[in-house]
């Protein structure tokens, strides 16, 4: 771990000499379960865009695992060694509400889909490939509505880029029908490059 | 030329909208209301043409290494990479199952796309079961939703 990541604290007197990973740890295994609603019990919060030097894709594996909820070391490493392939290595980026839920911005719903986007221009087979692999290594499904990586142009409108989807906010569309028309936040997002580093940007932040 | 049906009733077709960013996740039983659309291939390919050729595009762009292709990504190869217009009368099978199994939201999401946006539609299609080319149209089926949020 290179640097030390600067935290709001709740219930925490200091973070210095206290590594991401413990604090990390403490934040995303600590879910409260309230109905059909997965509430974060965050002790800790992010507040500003952190990278993390890994040596490589076994250490991201390990710190993603304990930042989003409900994603094991086997989903994660299978999508990082199907994203990470040597023909064309791409960047990983995850958000939704599992990842805001992480920032300490709202619930998650137990049956919510994992949010994955590829900051790089992608085939629809390539990214299928990926999400199959990810699928097919654990319980927690990927969203698989429109493709997230940069340049797809869905008929909501372009993506920049997930760093940029991620970051939105706005007012919801008719779907699910119990929210329709409510305002929603943007997540944030987890990057996972497949130099080795991981970025952690809240909701919000640049 | 299209025609929309929900609950088997011919309706407007300005009054439906999609969600694309939702479409294709389950609906709530206490929602769901059959739909059925026939559009015809020309509208289909003013509508969806951009976007369907830009998938090629990708699909078939030389990432200077050997892909090893399965399944659709093989057969559009093996086919040419045709237009949509070509795809829609030389290989209705095909681009039958490209819309229904790898670009629904796309599809359903640019054949509704509206200066009004989805939110202020009554009829909101949420998933696609069925969708077959025959005859000079496209036939759809699926479950739609009756927006909460119309009229505004």
């Amino acid at each position: 771990m290179a640097s030390l990541p600067k935290v709001a604290t709740a219930g925490v007197a200091s973070v210095f000499g206290i590594g991401l990973s413990v604090l990390r740890r403490q934040a995303a295994t600590g879910v409260l379960r309230i109905g059909q609603i997965n509430v974060p019990n965050s002790a800790t919060r992010i507040m500003e865009r952190t990278v993390i030097t890994t040596a490589g894709l076994d250490e991201q594996v390990g710190h993603i695992t304990q930042m989003v909820p409900g994603l094991d070391v086997a989903q994660a490493k299978a999508l990082l060694q199907s994203a990470f392939n040597p023909n064309k290595p791409v960047e990983v980026v995850i958000g939704g509400s599992r990842v805001r839920s992480f920032f300490g911005e709202g619930a998650f719903r137990p049956d919510s889909d994992l949010d994955i986007g590829f900051a790089a221009k992608m085939k629809n087979h390539q990214i299928d490939n990926i999400l199959d692999a990810f699928d097919s290594a654990g319980a927690l499904k990927s969203e698989r509505g429109i493709r997230i990586f940069s340049g797809n142009n869905p008929p909501s409108g372009p993506i920049v880029s997930p760093q940029e989807f991620f970051q939105r906010s706005g007012i919801r569309g008719p779907f699910p029908p119990e929210r329709a028309g409510q305002p929603f936040g943007p997540s944030g997002y987890i990057s996972v490059h497949p130099n080795g580093t991981i970025t952690i940007v809240p909701p919000g932040i640049n | 030329m299209r025609i929309c049906k929900i609950d088997n009733e011919v309706i407007d077709c300005s009054l439906v909208g999609v969600d694309a960013h939702g479409f294709g996740r389950p609906l709530a039983g206490e929602y769901a209301i059959p739909y059925s659309l026939r559009i015809s291939v020309e509208e289909v390919a003013t509508y969806f043409g951009g976007y369907y050729q830009e998938f090629v595009d990708r699909e078939s762009e030389d990432e200077g290494y050997l892909e090893e292709l399965e399944g659709w990504a093989l057969l559009i190869k093996e086919t040419g990479y045709l237009s949509l217009e070509k795809m829609l009368v030389e290989q209705t099978e095909l681009i039958s199952k490209l819309l229904l199994n790898e670009l629904p939201a796309e599809f359903m999401g640019y054949m509704f796309l509206d200066e009004i946006p989805a939110l202020s539609k009554k009829y909101i299609l949420q998933t696609l079961v069925a969708l077959e080319v025959t005859g000079g149209a496209v036939l759809c089926t699926g479950m739609a939703f009756i927006n909460p949020e119309f009229p505004r």
